[in-house]
Order: C-alpha cells, then sequence, then structure tokens
C-alpha cells in the first residue's frame, strides 16, 4: 500500500489541512512473487475509498497508529483517507471550521481528482470511531446521495443523551465545546440539523438512495445504549442496517477487531 | 499548493521509499464552498519537474532551503523530488539502485498515482544542484527520449575528475565514492562526458541543456569541462556564470533562471 501524507489548502476550511492516504499498490511480496506488475494500480485502476473519521482529541493520524487499517484495506483493496476533524464533530459549527463541508462536499471531488480513487457512488463509502462514528452516520444519511455505504462505531448518536447529560458537572473537558456546534442552548439541538435522526427521517419519507449501515460497539462501552437506541430508530423508519457487538469498552481494542469485520462487510458481493 | 510525501514500495530500491511532491492547486478564498464551482487543477496535464538534491542532502533540501514551493504557486508546474543518498544517482554495487530508480521507476510511479500529471516528454524536465546537477544531465543524456530540458546548478559534470579529487586534495572531506562504484576509477557511462560522445550523432533528439555555476565555486572547473565537450560534440546548450560559490545563495537566485529557461514555469 502506497502511504500518501498530504497537506494541502481546503476551500471549505480556508487553510490548510492535513490528510493520510492509502492506496493500494504492490509492495516487497508481490515484486518478489513477480505479480506486481499485474497489480491494478499499474493498469490505471481506480479503487473504492473508505473515508475514516476519527474522534474526539485525535488527528489525521491516530487511526494509522491504532488500527491496523493499512492490512485491512490491502486485503480489501480500497483506498483510505483519514482527515483531519479537529473536535468539529464533522459539523458546520456556528463557531469554528467547517468540517461539514469539507468531509462531505469537498474532500470526495479532492480525492477522486487527485488519486487513482472512484468517482462512483457505490464505491465511496464513510466511516468513523466515536466522534468520528457519530460523524460517519450523521454525514452519511444526510448526504445519502455521496455515500453508499456507512461503518459507525460507538458513536454519540442520540444527542438528548449527549451533550446535555454526560459532561454536567465536569471540570476541564476543554475539548467538549457543543456550545460552538450550536450555541448554548443544547436543548434546541435533538431534532435539528445536528441530530443524525433527522436525517434518518427524511431518508426514510423520501425516495432518496439509501446508504447500507453498519453499526458497531462493545457492550461495556458507555454509549452502548446509544447504539441499542440507533437500531431502534432506524427500525422505526423502515431503514436496513446491520449491527455488530462483543465485548469490550469505548478504545481501540475493540475498535481494531471490528474495523476488522467492518471491511470485510464493506467489500462483500452484495 | 498540496505538499505530498509519497511512501510507496520500491522494486529498484528493495524497500520503501519517500518522495516530495508539491502541485499547486487552487487556493480560493470565497467563504462558502459550491461543490459545482469546485476546480482545483489547471484544465491542461501538469508538467513535471524532477528536482534532485545534491550530496549530504535529502529530498526535503529543496522545500526547506529554497523558494521553489511558493515560485510554482499558480503555475502548471508539479516538483518532485527523490531521495538518493550520497548514492551520485548511480546503482549501488552493494546499495540501492538510485539510478534505475530515478530514472525508470520513480516516472511511472508518479504518473499511476497522480492523474494530472503529464506523460508528455515535452513537459516533462529534470533539475539539480552539485550532485544533482550531475544527476539531471545523466537523466538528459541517458534518457532524452524522456526529457524535454535539463538544469545544473554547480553541476558536479565531469565526475572522473571528482573522483580523483576526492583520493586527492578532497581526501579529507567530502564524499568518497567507493560505495557507488565496483571500480570508481572506471565508471564507464556514468561519466557524462563519455556520454556526450556517445550521444552527439543523435544531437537533434537531445533536451535542452542549462548550466550555470559560481566562479568561486570548486565545481567550476568541472563545468568549463564539460561546456568544451558540448562544444565539441556540437551539443546544444545554455551556460551562464556568476559570482558566488557551492552554497544556497547561489542556488536560490538562479533557480528561476533555470526554470524558465527550460520552459518548466512561464
Amino acid at each position: 500500500m502506497a502511504l500518501l501524507t498530504c497537506t494541502y489548502y481546503s476551500e471549505s476550511l480556508l487553510g490548510m489541512t492535513k490528510i493520510h492516504v492509502y492506496i493500494p499498490t504492490p509492495g516487497g511480496k508481490e515484486w518478489a512473487l513477480g505479480t506486481a506488475k499485474d497489480h491494478p494500480f499499474f493498469a490505471g485502476k481506480k479503487f473504492p475509498v473508505l473515508y475514516l473519521l476519527h474522534g474526539m482529541g485525535e488527528d489525521a493520524s491516530t487511526i494509522l497508529r491504532k488500527t491496523r487499517i493499512e492490512s485491512y484495506a490491502k486485503d480489501a483493496q480500497i483506498a483510505v483517507v483519514m482527515p483531519e476533524g479537529e473536535n468539529s464533530f464533522y459539523t458546520d459549527p456556528a463557531y469554528g471550521r467547517r468540517y461539514e463541508s469539507y468531509i462531505a462536499k469537498e474532500l470526495p471531488l479532492f480525492i477522486q481528482d487527485s488519486f487513482p480513487v472512484s468517482d462512483k457512488r457505490e464505491e465511496t463509502y464513510i466511516g468513523g470511531f466515536s466522534m468520528g462514528g457519530f460523524g460517519a452516520l450523521r454525514l452519511g444519511l444526510k448526504y445519502a446521495e455521496t455515500f453508499a455505504k456507512i461503518l459507525a462505531f460507538s458513536g454519540p448518536y442520540d444527542v438528548t443523551e449527549f451533550p446535555l447529560h454526560v459532561f454536567e458537572g465536569e471540570e476541564g473537558t476543554r475539548a467538549m465545546h457543543w456550545e460552538a456546534l450550536a450555541g448554548e442552548d443544547f436543548s434546541a439541538i435533538p431534532g435539528s440539523d445536528l441530530d443524525p435522526y433527522v436525517h434518518a427521517n427524511a431518508l426514510a419519507y423520501s425516495e432518496r438512495v439509501r446508504p447500507e449501515i453498519f453499526l458497531s460497539c462493545g457492550t461495556e462501552d458507555p454509549l452502548y445504549p446509544a447504539h441499542v437506541k440507533t437500531q431502534e430508530v432506524l427500525s422505526s423508519l423502515g431503514i436496513a442496517y446491520t449491527a455488530q457487538e462483543a465485548a469490550g469498552g469505548h478504545d481501540y481494542d475493540y475498535w481494531d477487531p471490528a474495523l476488522l469485520s467492518a471491511v470485510s462487510w464493506l467489500t462483500e458481493v452484495q | 499548493m498540496l505538499f505530498v510525501t509519497y511512501k510507496i514500495y520500491s522494486t529498484a530500491l528493495g524497500r520503501e521509499a519517500d518522495t516530495q511532491v508539491i502541485i499547486p492547486t487552487a487556493e480560493p478564498k470565497k467563504r462558502v464552498f459550491e461543490a459545482s464551482e469546485y476546480q482545483r487543477y489547471p484544465k491542461e496535464p501538469m508538467k513535471v519537474l524532477y528536482l534532485l538534491h545534491g550530496g549530504f542532502g535529502c529530498s526535503e533540501d529543496w522545500l526547506t532551503m529554497s523558494p521553489v514551493a511558493s515560485m510554482i504557486r499558480g503555475s502548471n508546474l508539479m516538483i518532485v523530488m527523490p531521495f538518493a543518498e550520497n548514492s551520485y544517482y548511480q546503482d549501488m554495487p552493494y546499495g540501492s539502485a538510485y539510478w534505475t530508480f530515478v530514472s525508470e521507476e520513480l516516472p511511472v510511479l508518479i504518473r499511476q498515482m497522480f492523474p494530472h500529471a503529464s506523460t508528455r516528454r515535452e513537459d516533462t524536465f529534470a533539475a539539480g544542484l552539485s550532485m544533482g546537477g550531475y544527476g539531471a544531465f545523466r537523466l538528459g543524456l541517458a534518457k532524452p527520449e524522456n526529457f524535454a530540458a535539463v538544469a545544473s546548478l554547480s553541476g558536479v559534470l565531469d565526475l572522473k575528475a571528482r573522483i580523483a579529487a576526492s583520493k586527492g586534495e578532497l581526501k579529507s572531506r567530502g564524499l568518497q565514492f567507493t560505495d557507488n562504484f565496483f571500480n570508481e576509477d572506471e565508471i564507464g557511462d556514468a561519466d557524462l562526458l563519455l556520454m556526450m560522445e556517445k550521444v552527439k550523432d543523435r544531437r537533434e533528439e537531445l533536451p535542452r541543456f542549462f548550466f550555470t555555476v559560481g566562479t568561486e565555486d570548486f565545481v567550476y572547473g568541472f563545468n568549463q569541462t564539460a561546456k568544451k565537450k558540448m562544444e565539441a560534440c556540437g551539443i546544444a546548450f545554455h551556460y551562464e556564470e556568476h559570482k558566488g560559490a557551492h552554497e544556497w545563495d547561489f542556488w536560490n537566485k538562479y533557480i528561476e533562471n533555470a526554470l524558465r529557461w527550460m520552459k518548466a514555469i512561464d
């Protein structure tokens, strides 16, 4: 796998940002076995692509460091893009850089334009962990015309719970700036554009194309209830999904093996 | 601007290798992103410059020490900067095959990865400083079908003389060449002066050659030797000399001349 670490100007963010990009290419083993020249990279193939979103407090490098994404992507022969999202929850916030416009509108255009990556919806996927899981689900539902498949791991999807209650009384959590997202009135968030269930609802009552959804969460994860509630919401709306759970917490010990099975699900022949 | 560290397995080198790539991209400052107005790259395929570092250097040198990144803003030129240790862009006998990497493998890896990179000879250039100047000229002489123009800044254009010096007046400092050749006294086609003789009958097929050197530079004499040989072989070139020594002040002053003369930038 080739790894391209890029720093470049984003129109949505009005500034420079960083991404790590994996593109399937032959490695030492393929060259030694004599199969490298037949690798699709040399035939000009445009690869399916997974946008993988990091969690709160993390950055574009975290997933690279804490999972074996390179190995999973190589087996699946997909490209992977790991962007920077700061602590934006991948929204266009009231205060801060416009990460929703960046991830959902600009980044796929930039990647298709810049690298041997497919421009087909069927081959464009979005996934993420924790805050990134929230981002993947919300953006995947809102921008269903862009993303064919969603991999959402352990996200705080239920906005009636988070942030309203989780950080009450907690000091020193500078990272949590929900006020930046939508102003001081947290009670206005459920039912608003920030609420992933609003976008699930909008999709359900339309003729629009639907993404395939994969939800995963550890059973000891404090956000496990949101994983359960999301399934209830999707079921009640008639939106299909695949759910996976296993013993585990809100950490990469759970997410790394879950990522392996999710990537396999991604590229299964339907 | 897009800055890329492009890490990929190289079969010539037998391992993962990093190459720096810089690509000028549009940078709209308007406040709302409109997908319908998205345009990042020029409509024409981008010209490609292979820009080679010098001895003791690395692929980040031209980025950190020179103004080339700001020079290509708004242009149609992308720059590729490989890393070649102190190899003199040779296939090292007990080391990495940098000549094969730079002359054959890297252009393929660039074209396959960057859809906007032009594949035309007329859009492809090589340039470098010192050891890299030698490398650029070697590319132009050995692979004339691949390059429209090549440029050397303070290039070590008489490699045999340089090797001799490494055993003489430069013995206590600077590069040794024992890693780069099986026999440093018999360097074959790595000798640019020999190559010039070999290709002189095909001079119309050669790229355009630009070279510049400082009058106080220790490689000044090597450049005079090369100049005389090119004249004798009837190979067209542009030569200019300026006050200056073997240093970034010189390369930073004259790299723009090289790029404009080659028509890599307007």
